[in-house]
């Protein structure tokens, strides 16, 4: 199977991801999307690990993988947060920074 | 040679198909199954891709642990109020969203001219004990950077998290 079937998919996986975080107004599917496109980036990793005989990509997806689960954790805090205080989850709600 | 080509469709039509679900999804929690089974068809390509330990992580860290701590957090917030609001895409957003994808389509069709003929030739050995000796020799400083991001991360969402104490 060739590396370029991979990063072709790879790029229509993050295109989908790009349009979740600006087209939803819902904060879980703006997580939600990020994680996809980390996953894109993953693929593109290990796709290219193995076209190059190297194994430093799947190390370096292994990584992507741990920071990916740190970013939900404080991600999902913040959210907890964001909803005791404003009863919503409509990332339109976040107005705090307007003057 | 034609079975890896049925399991790449399979696996990527359902990881396209799982995220295009998502995407259209009003209610979050069905959003989060379907990406649940996007990441698994995620774990058939990372198999398919001589990567059997990343592909076992993907199973664990991600559909396991990522998406449940999402699902726990979904059902933990009380949304009947909020689901009654419709939710309204942001048009911008989508238009934006679409230029940017036009974009990148123009420039790889004027600037690669025919396709790339890359093909998946090389093998590695992507087991846990060829993956063990390089992250503990060559990225060990990495390794230990990101068990301390990772210490950091849950202490900042357990402070994040706590109820204040007058609040009860």
């Amino acid at each position: 199977m060739e590396t370029t079937w991979y990063l072709y998919l790879a790029v229509a996986i993050f295109f989908i991801g790009l349009f979740g975080v600006l087209v939803r107004r819902n904060v879980f599917f703006y997580l939600m999307s990020i994680e996809l496109m980390l996953n894109a980036a993953n693929l593109v990793f290990v796709a290219c690990a193995r076209q190059r005989g190297d194994i430093n990509g799947q190390v370096l997806a292994f990584f992507v993988m741990a920071l990916a689960a740190a970013e939900a954790c404080v991600g999902l805090a913040i959210v907890i947060l964001f909803f005791r205080k404003r009863r919503s989850i409509s990332l339109d709600s976040a107005t705090e920074m307007h003057s | 040679m034609i079975l890896r080509e049925i399991f790449f469709f399979l696996f990527g039509g359902t990881a396209v198909l799982c995220g295009l679900f998502m995407l259209t999804r009003k209610s979050a929690l069905s959003g989060a199954v379907s990406l649940v089974v996007c990441f698994l068809s995620f774990a058939g390509l990372y198999a398919m891709l001589d990567a059997p330990f990343i592909a076992a992580m993907q199973v664990l860290v991600y559909a396991g642990a990522i998406m449940m701590l999402i699902i726990f957090v979904i059902m933990t917030i009380d949304l009947s109020a909020e689901e009654r609001r419709a939710e309204k895409p942001v048009i911008v957003g989508g238009i934006i969203a679409g230029a940017i994808v036009a974009a990148a389509i123009a420039l790889y069709s004027i600037t690669v001219r025919g396709l790339p003929h890359i093909t998946g030739a090389a093998r590695i050995d992507g087991s846990v004990t060829h993956i063990g000796a390089v992250m503990f020799s060559k990225h060990v400083l990495n390794f230990e950077m990101l068990s301390l991001l990772l210490l950091v991360a849950l202490v900042g969402a357990v402070v994040l998290g706590k109820k204040k104490a007058k609040e009860g």
